[in-house]
């Protein structure tokens, strides 16, 4: 299942993921046919395409949700194709959903602290034992989670049901959520779908800074203003396809990706 | 009048163990499981087998696998060891697939087959006479009047609570308590984050499991007498229904309903005058309580006392230390 050497070697420097000859169906509708693509260190890669182009598709047979049929994913020179999802998580990859996904009947601090991972305080056996073993952890935890939220300036929401909250709080709780695990690749799909345009544009300074940071992003999104002043470089898929990669003003100059795609204005 | 009373606070006991048990299942984790009076009922029958003797001892009037006299607290350590071995197979078995109808079902469907599997071996477990002359703890080492063994029994009984209690409690205010909640809320997302949400039901599946095992070990021992009658698939319905009324995700909650359902409302109607057939007013109770978990459902799902909101001390208020706090209702805001 693992690529042979070729794809190793194939990984320039920087690659931090590569994705390669990625298929899979769902009954007789093919998702994702030979999708290749790779995602630098450090950048913002986008995902764009038309709906049913398979960019979610993508998203889940990476991050272990959808089991691919051919083709090969690794992460970090390393395969990780088939792992299951929490395996897939553990190498550093951690995902958002297209419909936010918190833990409604639990706070956001609450949703923040099953973030943070690896837990030793975590297991059974800790649960059973004194709470001496994992309380100073958790104040770590606690202090972290509550720093994360400062930087959304969203402290006021910390101790209200995750469940109870707007569309567009819900995307940031998940969001805050993933970046406690700290990973190396954060996966986002349509991160700013359903969200006001203000919103919007807070969520993007976050997400540059985190790339400022160093942090890698692949991020599917359908608001190309968004996708141009944050994606370099972005990946076009259309019909189960990877059609382009590249800069958005080299997409844009692209006759196959404006047909596709873009349409006449190169946005909307 | 004395016996009577203590043997009813015996019998809140020990389903007050069960409830613990099940809301770990259910109320914490949200497992349906409905197969969840077999955890129980395999517990009791572990108990039974280790504390009588031989079939031959009794004239084979009984006949069954084991006897193996053994003496207090064993066929205790039996049962929640029973209660938490079975938990392995049903688990993989209602686990399989990953939608809660789907657990459900076959969770139900196993609760079937094991009455049926009781019933059918005769050599197993008796078959549908079941087992009877189960010794109790301590026979014969106290030569005490029925009145002051039911105090001792209380006296074991409590114990056991207190366990279940630490158990229960231990679990429900740590950060392993918090990811089984977290897998309550979306199993998908848990999973994105790095744990394996099959491994963290399967944990829970074993411990809640020991809690029935534990508790119907002592219900054995109680009443010494078990069959495959004491236990069908209704009797998961029952402590459901006072989770459900209590307050799941609450251990006061299943205290309430512990006390509230099995007890109140089915032994209240043992005193009503007889009325209509024999046989009319127990069928009565499995209609009221079936009519009480409905109306609960509809009009306050989450039970008299909802489970807490967890609001940790804002920082530097100590050492992480997270105090639950009792908020209107359980919380300012409903989850929907």
């Amino acid at each position: 299942m693992t690529a042979g050497p070729g794809a190793a070697a194939a990984g320039a420097p920087g690659t931090l993921l590569q994705v390669e000859g990625l298929a899979c169906h769902f009954g007789g509708v093919r998702a994702v046919q030979n999708a290749t693509f790779t995602v630098s260190q450090g950048t913002i890669t986008g995902l764009i395409g038309p709906n049913g182009a398979g960019k979610s598709t993508v998203i889940n047979l990476i991050s272990g949700r959808t089991k691919p049929d051919r083709g090969s994913v690794h992460f970090d020179g390393k395969p990780i194709t088939g792992l299951r999802p929490h395996e897939v998580a553990r190498q550093g990859i951690v995902r958002t959903f297209q419909q936010a996904n918190v833990f409604g009947g639990m706070t956001v601090l609450e949703n923040l602290l099953v973030g943070a991972t690896p837990w030793a305080g975590e297991s059974l056996l800790a649960a059973l034992g004194p709470r001496r073993a994992w309380s100073r952890e958790q104040a770590g935890l606690l202090e972290r989670a509550r720093d994360i939220l400062a930087r959304f300036g969203l402290e006021d929401i910390a101790d209200d049901y995750a469940g109870a909250l707007s569309g567009g709080q819900r995307r940031l709780v998940e969001l805050m959520r993933a970046l406690m695990a700290r990973p190396e690749l954060l996966l986002l799909d349509e991160p700013m779908a359903g969200v006001n345009p203000a919103l919007a544009l807070s969520i993007a300074q976050r997400l540059e800074e985190l790339r400022d940071e160093g942090m890698t992003m692949l991020m599917v999104e359908h608001e190309l203003r968004l996708v141009e002043k944050l994606c370099d470089p972005v990946v076009v898929m259309a019909a189960g396809r990877v059609l382009a990669e590249g800069s958005m003003a080299e997409l844009q100059a692209n006759q196959e990706v404006i047909d596709a795609y873009l349409g006449g204005d190169g946005g909307h | 009048m004395v016996y009577y009373l203590s043997g009813l606070a015996i019998l809140l006991g020990i389903n007050l163990i069960a409830i613990w048990g099940l809301d770990l299942h259910f109320g914490l984790t949200g497992i349906n499981s409905f197969a969840y009076i077999v955890f129980q009922a395999v517990g009791g029958y572990a108990a039974a087998l280790t504390a009588l003797k031989p079939p031959a001892a009794y004239g084979s009037f009984e006949t069954y696998v084991g006897g193996f006299n053994l003496p207090f607290p064993l066929p205790l350590v039996a049962a929640a060891a029973a209660g938490a071995l079975i938990a392995v197979p049903i688990g993989l078995i209602a686990m399989r697939r990953l939608r809660a109808d789907y657990q459900a079902m076959a969770m139900l469907v196993l609760s079937l087959i094991a009455t049926g599997l009781a019933n059918a071996q005769t050599k197993l477990v008796n078959g549908p006479a079941g087992l009877a002359l189960i010794p109790q703890p301590f026979a014969g080492v106290f030569t005490l009047s029925r009145d002051g063994y039911n105090w001792i029994f209380l006296g074991l009984t409590a114990v056991c609570c207190v366990l279940a209690w630490w158990v229960a409690r231990g679990i429900s205010r740590s950060p392993y308590g918090r990811l089984l909640r977290a897998v309550r809320d979306s199993e998908s997302a848990v999973s994105a984050l790095g744990r394996n949400p099959n491994a963290l039901r399967m944990s829970v599946l074993i411990t809640g499991g020991a809690l029935a095992g534990l508790s119907g070990g002592l219900l054995v021992e109680y009443v010494t007498a078990w069959g495959p009658s004491s236990w069908l698939y209704p009797e998961t319905f029952l402590f459901l229904t006072a989770l459900i009324v209590g307050g799941r995700g609450n251990l006061a909650g299943g205290a309430l309903g512990a006390f509230l359902v099995p007890i109140l409302i089915v032994e209240a109607t043992r005193h009503l005058p007889a009325f209509g057939y024999p046989g009319l007013i127990d069928s009565l109770d499995w209609v009221a309580i079936g009519a009480i978990l409905l109306a609960f459902l509809w009009f306050r799902p989450k039970g008299l006392l909802p489970e807490r909101k967890r609001v940790f001390r804002p920082a530097g208020g100590g050492p992480g230390a997270a105090r639950p706090r009792a908020g209107l209702a359980g919380g300012r805001v409903e989850s929907p």
